[in-house]
């Protein structure tokens, strides 16, 4: 690892580190829950940045992993009253619905539309199966599935193995911010690393990569595992932040979410769809306190607008305008050999 | 090394169809090891077919594939470059939208790991006088930089047998014979088949040409007896592709 890379993801975790401590105490409650809720989202939207933007593997379904790790948490937590066991057991469970799932489209080779229409329909079975769960018979151990009603009363994090020392909320934005960070320096380790580098050559060609050795289908699914593993513990943050739980999350209009703040973001970095999320989720909050337009149309044409003029996304944009600044004139290729 | 030794590649009736099409047809194929083989043929000859079913890009329709006497008929195409198989493909396969130094040190993290990657990527810069350009982006390079940038890579990942279609390929008469040049090198300790329209080129760099025609094996003789013989002459009459 270079020299300017560790300095560079050391200020970021002192610095952000620091806000995460600091800002609850200048902050009104609203706006910590408000962040809270924005930090578990971009570790959602992570998850996606990760796979699309630098493994090349477009899903549908990161909502589904954010949401059966949510549900796992909150199943698991309410049986053992303790968050101890229930954050592992909300990782490991959607990635071994990503290992399953991805097994079977990437060992059968299925091209990227099918990829994302499968992932699609998964999100929305889940969908359909978790709204039919209200019957008393739908229980795993104590915890009642609920059906479209969800899963309230969720127990929070506490600290490992004692659970009278529980999160409330400013101690879960703490968390929540502190994972986003955590989660974010160690995707940029894992992208400086042999396997970053290996996943970023199977998004730039997939031929070359099989041709010098490389199995991209196993490549494709330990991707595919990562970034479920990334989306199900942003659920474990969503499970927390309002101790429940219900299916909406495995509908179409919050599947389409992660994509929207990646685009918008830009694809291909990992600051832009933090941002892409926070931007758009604070927008549509507060869109939503005025009853003049319709929320979702409005976003609707925001989002149709910026795609139009700023289709590689905020961040790609502005180091693009930046570069050119600092160039001046494109210099021009040397020779390869003389 | 004798003729008698098990060669390094060879094939047994290879075919493969494309609907009625018969783009290759009962191809027997040795290579020795250590030999350096041109195959030669006009344009839609099946060439770049048979190098796509030696890498299993594509499926054979029929046959099967002996790499030093074990069949590799059934294995996948990341399998078949762990064996030590390397090819440039006749369109460049690339990493584009990264920098000549990230392609190579992908290529040599295929086959090696941490500070032995580093150092084969250096070497490769080094040998292939890639330094100027180390830093630039494969986009943005011409077509014959790209095709040298790929011929590194290959080279980086030290493959025992190299397969080049169309090598040279939109370079100019000096990176031509710089490439002539470096098969040469690459000779002395891997075993290569090229795929190659030059004819001079081809003079220069083999003994033995393998001639492509409509999918099959028209003809197996020295570089020399080729350019004199008539039916050659022949099947390329009006069809010999220019190189650009
Ligand atoms: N994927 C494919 N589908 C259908 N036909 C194909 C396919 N690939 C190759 N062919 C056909 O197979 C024949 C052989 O093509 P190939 O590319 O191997 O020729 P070549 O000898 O490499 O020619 P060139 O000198 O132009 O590169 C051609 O008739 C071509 O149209
Ligand atoms: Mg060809």
């Amino acid at each position: 690892m270079n020299r300017s890379l560790t300095i560079q993801l050391g200020l970021v975790a002192i610095v952000g580190g620091l806000l995460v401590l600091i800002l609850p105490s200048y902050l009104g409650i609203d706006r910590v829950l408000q962040l809270t809720l924005n930090f578990a989202f971009s570790v959602l939207a992570l998850s996606l940045a990760f796979l699309w933007g630098y493994a090349g593997v477009f899903s549908f379904g990161q909502a589904a992993f954010f949401g059966v790790g949510a549900y796992a948490y909150a199943a698991a937590a309410i049986n053992f009253g303790d968050s101890t066991w229930a954050v592992p057991i909300a990782i490991l469970t959607p990635v071994l619905l990503s290992v399953l799932l991805g097994y079977f489209m990437f060992y059968a080779r299925l091209t990227s539309i099918y990829v994302a229409v499968i992932t699609l329909v998964v999100t929305l079975i889940i969908y359909k199966f978790m709204g039919q769960t209200a019957k008393p018979s739908y229980m795993i151990g104590n915890a009642s599935l609920g059906g479209y009603n969800g899963i309230p009363a969720i127990p929070p994090l506490n600290v490992p193995g004692r659970i009278d020392l529980w999160a409330g909320p400013v101690e879960m934005f703490r968390i929540a911010g502190g994972v986003l960070l955590a989660v974010y320096i160690g995707l940029r380790l894992l992208l400086v690393s042999r396997l970053g580098r290996v996943l970023v050559g199977m998004r730039e060609n997939e031929l070359r990569m099989e041709l010098m050795g490389f199995d991209t289908r196993l490549l494709k699914v330990v991707a595919f595992a990562i970034s479920a593993a990334i989306a199900g513990l942003g659920g474990v943050l969503f499970a927390n932040w309002n101790a429940f739980i219900d299916p909406h999350v495995f509908n179409l209009a919050f599947a389409a979410q992660p994509i929207i703040w990646v685009i918008i973001g830009g694809l291909g970095t990992l600051t832009g769809p933090i941002l892409g999320t926070v931007v758009l989720s604070t927008l549509s909050l507060e869109l939503g306190t005025q009853k003049m337009l319709d929320v979702n149309l409005v976003l609707g044409a925001i989002f149709t607008i910026f795609v139009l003029l700023v289709p590689q996304g905020i961040i790609p944009s502005i180091r693009a305008f930046l570069e050119n600044r600092r160039a001046g004139a494109a210099n021009k290729p040397g020779v390869a050999h003389e | 090394m004798s003729e008698t030794a098990t060669p390094i590649i060879s094939t047994r009736n290879i075919g493969k169809h494309f609907g009625g099409v018969k783009a290759l047809e009962g191809i027997d194929f040795d290579l020795a090891e250590g030999e350096l083989r041109c195959l030669i043929g006009p344009n839609g000859a099946g060439k770049s077919t048979f190098f796509r079913c030696l890498t299993k890009q594509y499926k054979p329709s029929t046959g099967e594939i002996f790499f030093r006497g074990r069949n590799v008929s059934r294995l996948k195409t990341h399998e078949i470059a762990r064996l030590g198989i390397g090819i440039k493909t006749q369109v460049p396969n690339v990493f584009d939208g990264l920098t000549v130094y990230e392609n190579l040190h992908l290529a040599a993290n295929a086959r090696m790991y941490g500070a032995a990657a580093d150092e084969a990527c250096d070497a490769a810069i080094e040998r292939m006088a890639l330094q100027r350009i180390v830093d630039e982006r494969l986009d943005r390079l011409s077509h014959g930089q790209r095709q040298w940038v790929e011929l590194a890579m290959i080279i980086t990942s030290r493959p025992v047998l190299i397969l080049l279609d169309e090598p040279t390929a939109g370079m100019t008469g000096e990176e031509v014979a710089k490439t002539a040049e470096l098969i040469h090198e690459i000779n002395r300790d891997t075993s290569l088949i090229v795929v190659e329209h030059d004819m001079n080129f081809v003079r220069a760099i083999a003994r033995k040409v393998t001639v492509f025609h409509q999918g099959r094996i028209f003809a197996e003789e020295s570089a020399e007896e080729i350019m004199h013989d008539p039916k050659i002459g022949e099947i390329y009459l009006g069809k010999r592709k220019k190189v650009q």
